[in-house]
């Protein structure tokens, strides 16, 4: 591999060498082994490659600490540089990324300037780099030396988009999304997340409170989301002794109802704090024909984008109820959350029952911050398995038999050299399949044998009459 | 040593000689229908009403229920004054289909329809119904499936091959006439054909105003709505007979979907002793006499996996004369299993009426497989049934079906079921 040659094309760094140098690093060396190039022998390279050996690292795509020194250790300053993509064949001309490189103690940020969508520029960045800060920067697959060393802050936040997406798909499909929990794993957390979630979408949130106060319920989220959040509340006086008449007149299905009349237009949320309490109180063919009114509000007001549909988010303890109301609420559920979990983690089983589709299911494993922001987790650390894999081998159907199925080479080999009777060349073959305009008539096609003996005279001569 | 190289090309021939034309495959031997299919029924003993034909076997009017394989399985077609029930699998994805297919064929032929539904708005289920194919068209689905299956078995053949260019024994039962019309899944209907149809609806929330307190009643308020929408709905227009000076007779295809679930307000989802323990089994009587009396058919969907009592299955699946029970591999076990990898559920022929007729009248074809590809849903056999050529006269059907559920992936074809031979 030959050296890289300094190359006379792109922009020489524009800094000073970082403060706090090294005497070892030669000239022109710009610092930690940030490699932002898919680098190719001889192509050109980035300013930030400064080394033969450096690209050679880069090259094998493992992070630059094979010399044992941290990855930024010399943070500092700034250089531009310019980014070629391809880990094929030299491109050039290959779309390339003016970036800017700002390396600060703890955290290297990159900026790009000017360029909005990067995504169309350049299939390996894998993720838009938000102006500031690294956001995901996973090693690129193949032997280009795309490799980002993100040194974890708490301005990093890994998998920030997967957290997004598991709270957004929960409310992707809208109607309503049930999460049954249990009495070691709670799902009022997750629900509170949820409802977070909306109102910082900026939807209205309508909660109906059965089971905790609303002190209780309200505590944990911070002022401009509780403002947003539409409480009724059951729990103190739900059968309206006092008379104050605070409490909702009829109950909680006039509750219900009221809220499937609401005429406000725009996206909803409606959260039922317990879905257990309400079918305990009340007859349960009215509220699943309520949930169902409500879940589908927006088919009756003609057409609905995505923005504005309804959802329901409804509470079940799982340990109250017979198989009977739970398979009717999960028939009537558009996306079904079963919360479990194993180790001190909680994990969500989460099933998508699109309409018209096949239904689709995952399993994340997740943990609820105080402030009700979710975190994603990788899993326990010790993998005790107790979901069964899917990825069940699949049963093979010559297992278990008192005869033998299976050929070994030699048999194999050996049926495959057998000379089968009716073995015609090829061309003769094609002449019977495919037979010819001519013939339409079939034909018998005779080939005597070593054992045949015709006799035209007497056909029958074998025999002794 | 004589090379029969007639086998190809004969069976070939007598194939399409029994089959219509349309098919070029070889298959086992149908019986000839009578040609009357569509509009040209020839029989002047029965009344001549477009989209239906006799049966061959016991002269009953059938309708067509939109799928031509199902048709033949059910010995034809759907009668006349019958219900056709379907145990919805558990996903509800596949039942559906089988119901939208029902309404599609009574809108091609020209049948009034009265769809219910808890769920959705009959407008929006007729929306959502399948295009039908024309003639030349289905024939191109047809092959071009065909075709598939030979280019993917162009593997050459070692020892048969003179089979080679054959196409693939078909595994559908094929209808030997154009009866039924096929559809096309994945397109809608075209709007014309709605708005030229007949059609009535009756989506529940609109129906019953949510009223606090009703009295405890027999039979359930829903119900009672429903069956009194029917017979309007048959009375007003004449299928009963009751207005003979009016036009030409028509049939009445009645469709009631998710019967029995908790949005019809029945409780049997739920518990398993509700009051209203009855009110289904109640209805189905209502409604079975509604039909008999008019030129109707209906197809009705029914959530039996969750129906909690079995008992309340059973007395469903006895007051209904052709039950179709759809499972499918979702979710299931079986969805790793290679022996169903091709497949996307199991069809299970439950029960079929004994109309006019002293015997049964049941395919021989116990396991069936059904895949939803793009465009179609085929129903197929899982495997061909055992050689039983020596004990035929011995064993009856019913040891075949038992048989037929004992085969697992390990067995191969040699379990007996539960019949004790004796040697």
């Amino acid at each position: 591999m030959t050296p890289a040659p300094p190359a006379p094309g792109p922009p020489r760094p524009s800094s000073a060498s970082p403060p706090g140098a090294a005497p070892r690093h030669r000239e022109g060396e710009q610092g930690p082994r940030v490699a932002g190039e898919a680098a190719e022998r001889g192509t050109e390279r980035a300013a930030q490659k400064a080394t033969h050996d450096e690209g050679k690292a880069q090259r094998n795509g493992e992070l630059g600490d094979r010399r044992g020194q941290p990855a930024g250790a010399h943070m500092g300053g700034e250089w531009h540089g310019r980014i070629r993509g391809g880990c094929g064949p030299r491109q050039r001309g290959a779309s390339s990324l003016h970036l800017c490189i700002r390396a600060q103690e703890g955290s290297i940020r990159v900026s790009l300037p000017g360029i909005v969508n990067l995504s169309t520029t350049h299939a390996r960045l894998r993720q838009v780099l938000v102006v500031g800060e690294i956001v995901d920067a996973p090693p690129l697959p193949c032997g280009g030396a795309w490799q980002w060393v993100v040194t974890p802050s708490e301005g990093v936040r890994r998998g920030t988009r997967r957290i997004l997406e598991m709270l957004e798909s929960l409310l992707a499909i809208g109607g309503l999304v049930l999460l049954r929990d249990s009495v070691e794993w709670e799902g009022r957390s997750l629900l509170k997340a949820l409802i977070k979630k909306s109102a910082l979408c900026g939807e209205q949130v309508h909660i109906l409170g059965c089971e905790v106060s609303e002190e209780e319920f309200r505590e944990g989220f911070d002022s401009n989301i509780n403002s947003r959040l539409v409480y009724h509340d059951l729990f103190r006086d739900p059968l309206n002794w006092s008379e104050t008449g605070e409490t909702l007149p009829g109950g909680p299905l006039e509750a219900l109802r009221a809220l499937c009349r609401r005429t406000h237009p725009g996206p909803v949320t409606i959260a039922l704090d317990s879905l257990s309490w309400l079918l305990l109180h009340l007859p349960c063919t009215t509220l699943c024909q309520t949930l169902h009114t409500l879940s589908h509000q927006d088919s009756c007001r003609g057409d609905s984008s995505p923005g504005e549909q309804v959802h329901v988010l409804g509470l079940l303890h799982e340990e109250l109820h017979g198989p009977g109301p739970l398979g009717v609420l999960s028939s009537l559920a558009q996306t079904e959350v079963t919360l479990s979990g194993a180790l001190g983690q909680a994990s969500a089983h989460i099933l998508y029952r699109r309409p018209q589709q096949r239904p689709t299911h995952q399993t994340q494993w997740f943990s609820i911050l105080p402030d009700f922001s979710l975190e994603l987790q990788g899993g326990p650390p010790l993998e005790p398995q107790p979901y069964p894999d899917p990825r069940v081998p699949s049963m093979d159907p010559t297992t278990h038999l008192t005869f033998n199925l299976r050929l070994s080479k030699k048999e194999r080999e050996a049926k495959d050299s057998l000379t089968l009777p009716f073995q015609f060349s090829s061309e003769k073959q094609q002449a019977l399949l495919c037979p010819g305009l001519g013939q339409a008539t079939s034909h018998i096609f005779y080939e005597p044998d070593a054992y045949d003996d015709l006799d035209q005279e007497d056909p029958d001569d074998d025999l002794d009459v | 040593m004589a090379a029969a190289a007639t086998c190809g090309t004969g069976t070939r021939s007598t194939g399409s000689m029994v089959v219509s034309a349309s098919r070029n495959s070889v298959t086992s031997f149908q019986r000839r229908g009578p040609r009357a299919s569509g509009t040209d029924s020839g029989c002047s003993r029965l009344v001549s009403i477009a989209g239906t034909r006799p049966s061959v076997r016991n002269g009953q009017l059938l309708v067509s229920t939109g799928l031509p394989a199902l048709d033949q399985l059910l010995g034809g077609g759907l009668a006349v004054g019958t219900v056709l029930l379907i145990e919805e699998d558990k996903y509800n994805i596949y039942s559906p289909l089988l119901f939208k297919y029902f309404l599609a064929e009574g809108i091609v032929t020209g049948h009034t329809l009265l769809v219910a539904s808890a769920k959705e708005d009959p407008a929006d289920i007729l929306q959502e119904l399948p295009a039908p194919l024309l003639d030349d068209n289905c024939k191109k689905e047809c092959d071009e499936d065909i075709y598939n299956h030979k280019t993917e078995s162009n593997i050459k053949m070692k020892i048969a091959w003179r089979y080679q260019l054959l196409p693939k024994m078909e595994a559908r039962p094929v209808s030997s006439s154009r009866f039924g019309h096929y559809y096309d899944v994945s397109k809608r209907i075209p709007q014309e054909l709605i708005e030229a149809s007949k059609w009535h609806g009756f989506f529940l929330p609109e129906k019953i105003s949510s009223t606090l307190n009703l009295e405890p009643c027999s039979l359930n308020h829903s119900y009672i709505k429903l069956l009194q929408f029917i017979q309007n709905i048959i009375y007003e227009e004449g299928f009963d007979g009751s207005n003979p000076q009016k036009k030409q007779k028509n049939i009445l295809r009645i469709g009631i979907q998710n019967l029995g679930s908790p949005l019809w307000g029945d409780d049997i989802c739920w518990t398993e002793n509700c009051d209203s323990n009855h009110s289904l089994t109640k209805f189905l009587y209502m409604l079975r006499g509604l039909l008999r009396s008019s030129l109707s058919a209906c197809i009705i969907t029914v959530p039996t996996h969750l129906i909690q009592n079995k008992a309340i299955i059973a007395r469903v699946t006895n007051l209904s004369d052709t039950v179709v029970g759809l499972e499918s591999f979702i979710g299931s076990e079986k969805e790793t299993n290679p022996f169903y990898k091709d497949y996307h559920g199991l069809i299970h022929i439950r029960q079929i009426p004994q109309l006019n007729n002293l015997i049964y009248d049941v395919s021989d074809v116990k396991d069936l497989a059904f895949k939803l590809k793009r465009k179609l849903f085929t129903i197929e056999r899982l495997h061909l049934p055992p050689d039983l050529s020596d004990t035929v006269s011995r064993s009856s059907k019913q040891d075949l079906a038992e048989s037929a559920k004992l085969l697992g992936p390990g067995c191969g074809m040699t379990a007996r079921g539960k019949k004790h031979l004796d040697f």
